[in-house]
């Protein structure tokens, strides 16, 4: 687009906006770009100052001064001190206008209750908590948040959610948390549709941790033994009895096995890695080496 | 018309977990099929596959003869039912069933007919100007159904909708889903973790674990012929008995060893097990709770497959009892008549029904009689 027409898109949007109508009549030769810079910043600082929704974007981006808070929460009618839900929703193909409907009509039903485009492919959403509403209650949320897209737009979305404090200003730390629980998700929880930060656990610590400290660890913990070289029944194993807490009775159930073909594999896994799963240290060790496993692959 | 083809469909995801493999399914126009198994055994992720929300990772879907693997989830002609779902609280009920359809510009006049159409079959007909708020349970899981039905799909993908429902209302959606399939005519592939949810409603079930079909039969065949060790516990409530049995081939007959007992293989059986090589090997010896008895004249037919034991806990459930004991290492169940003087704390003799008894290779967890 040339700076010229730039300058008259940028004159009607300040019209549309401030309902005032601005001319340009004279301009020094040469300063065309440098005039329509400096509009399209005064259309982009007035919406932002004006808009509800571009103010919740810079807040959950934190490029919200502390001292501009009251008078925006004032001028946006945001309580300042309430928990809020937060769900991020992201899905692999842009979302259309049909996704902001379904989800503007599900969850947009009070003033409380914010809808915010980030970007073609995540979409906040925000509410104000319900205090009697139990942590369970808001994962049935989220999970009825994706399933909701999938029925009736037919896309799939992951849906990171969060409950922030009690400060308007905790909105960026726990949107900034979704956004980490969706990479860690990506990484070590990919078959998971709905995902918190809060129960990451080790997915958490082992992202944190640099990649040469992974390495070591594998070589230490397996020496050769590689555990993305694992098959099928083995991981499906190894992760039965983590979920089980290591209860040989209740991982047979789960996997339908009887109990002692489930110490006969245990016995094989042990011959294989020199970890008895059946020992509490062991298990943490061999638990651990295979999420940094899946790290590293991630890398 | 929609026959649908799942050739060698495989799921695997960016960091290498893979979720489904190797899934081979034919079904033909009109079926309802289940697909069941436990938590993160690939059932819902197979679903999302075919409903194209999730890429295949190999092999080939097709509806009808055409290839879908790359056709975009609109252009698939399926509608899904989801667990989760919630109404448009401000929309009446004609409004909710009618906004998918308004999402993709359907013109009004089809609109109508479509929602009209869809209540008359779900008996909401009298309902269409109210507000979820004034609705019972049933009556919003038939809306979320009608959402679905309004598309008139070639193919209903459900996934454990009843999941969230109370005991009852499971019931009672489960019968209406059943008669919707009748009236509707249309193809059904339904996801559940509840095996009696799929004992039930389905015309095939699908049995997976770990993202492996392990069986697709019919429900009674399911039941009566399970070709593992793993659809055999997870089909039947309650689930069947296992246990260690070591083998002895003597001229012919096949005697197991298990705990303290001897149990004779019928020889229907035994033919299977003698030729399988199993002589001085350990086998799993798998019965149904109703085949272990209590009652005095089976006892007395039976002496030669009569076990006993103190029985730990006795459970009423009013057309039966669930008797519950320790035999050889194991927890087993005997489900009997209501009249049985058994109590908790009486040692029971019982005898096990050899002739509907199961026997699964210890290692491969395979069948070698079924």
């Amino acid at each position: 687009m040339s700076d010229l027409n730039q300058i008259q898109k940028s004159l009607a949007e300040l019209k549309k906006l401030t309902g005032l109508t601005l001319t340009m009549e004279r301009m020094p030769e040469g300063s065309e770009e440098e005039a329509a810079e400096k509009l399209n910043r005064l259309v982009t600082a007035w919406k932002s100052s004006y808009d509800r929704e571009a103010f919740i974007r810079k807040l959950l981006t934190g490029t919200v001064r502390e001292d501009d808070l009251e008078n925006a929460a004032s001028r946006f009618r945001l309580k300042e001190h309430t928990s809020r839900e937060l769900y991020l929703v992201r899905a692999g193909d842009p979302f259309g206008h049909e996704a902001e409907r379904v989800l503007k009509n599900l969850f947009v039903t009070k003033s409380g209750d914010l809808f915010v485009k980030m970007n073609d492919h995540l979409i906040v959403l925000i509410r104000e908590h319900d205090p009697s509403a139990g942590p369970e209650q808001i994962e049935v949320t989220a999970h009825t948040i994706a399933d909701m897209l999938s029925t009736e737009i037919l896309v799939y979305a992951k849906v990171a959610y969060g409950l922030t404090g009690e400060a308007l200003s905790d909105l960026s730390g726990t949107y900034g948390d979704a956004l980490t629980a969706l990479k860690i998700g990506d990484i070590f929880y990919s078959n998971e549709q709905v995902l918190t930060y809060g129960s990451l656990g080790l997915g958490k610590l082992i992202y944190d941790l640099p990649v040469e400290s992974c390495r070591k660890f594998l070589a230490e913990t397996l020496g050769d033994v590689d555990p993305a070289g694992f098959d099928d029944e083995t991981v499906a194993l190894i992760n039965a009895f983590f979920e089980n807490n290591l209860s040989i009775a209740e991982a047979s159930r789960q996997l339908y096995l009887h109990r002692n073909t489930m110490s006969y594999r245990l016995d094989k896994l042990r011959q294989l890695t020199g970890l008895d799963l059946r020992v509490f240290d062991d298990a943490l060790s061999l638990k651990v080496a295979m999420m940094i496993a899946g790290r590293l692959k991630a890398e | 018309m929609a026959s649908l083809s799942l050739q060698h469909i495989d799921k695997t995801y960016p960091n290498g977990f893979k979720a489904v493999k190797d899934f081979n399914l034919e079904i033909a126009d009109k079926e309802f099929i289940i697909f069941v198994g436990p938590s993160g055994c690939g059932k819902s992720t197979t679903l999302r596959m075919i409903a194209g929300l999730e890429d295949i990772t190999g092999g080939e879907f097709k509806i009808d003869g055409k290839l879908m693997n790359d056709v975009e989830p609109k252009d698939r002609d399926i509608a899904m039912v989801f667990q989760n779902y919630a109404l448009y609280p401000h929309m009446t009920v004609y409004d909710n069933m009618a906004f998918g359809l308004k999402l993709r510009k359907v013109p009004k006049d089809q609109i109508d007919k479509a929602v009209k159409d869809a209540a008359k079959i779900l008996d909401l007909d009298k309902l269409l100007d109210r507000k979820p708020k004034a609705l019972s349970g049933g009556q919003r899981q038939r809306v979320a159904m009608g959402r679905a039905i309004v598309r008139n799909p070639k193919v209903f993908l459900m996934d454990e909708p009843l999941s969230n429902l109370d005991a009852k209302l499971r019931v009672q959606m489960r019968t209406e889903i059943s008669k919707l399939h009748q009236r509707l005519g249309a193809t059904i592939i339904y996801v559940t973790h509840d095996q009696t949810e799929a004992m039930t409603l389905g015309t095939r079930i699908v049995v997976m674990k770990d993202g492996v079909v392990q069986q697709i039969d019919t429900p009674q065949n399911l039941y009566d012929h399970p070709c593992n060790e793993f659809v055999a516990g997870f089909i039947g409530s309650p689930q069947m008995n296992f246990m260690d049995a070591q083998v002895k081939v003597n001229g012919g007959k096949v005697i197991l060893t298990v705990g303290e007992h001897k149990l004779e293989v019928p020889a229907d059986k035994a033919k299977a097990i003698i030729d399988g090589g199993y002589d001085g090997k350990t086998i799993v010896l798998g019965i149904r709770p109703e085949d272990v008895h209590d009652e005095a004249e089976f006892v007395q037919k039976n002496p030669n497959s009569t076990i006993s034991a103190p029985i730990r806990v006795y459970e009423l459930l009013g057309a039966e009892v669930y008797l519950y004991f320790d035999f050889a290492g194991t927890q087993m169940t005997a489900r009997v008549n209501p009249k049985t003087p058994a109590r908790a704390g009486d040692t029971v003799t019982f005898a096990l029904d050899m002739d509907k008894t199961h026997y699964f290779d210890k290692d491969t967890q395979k069948t070698i009689t079924d």
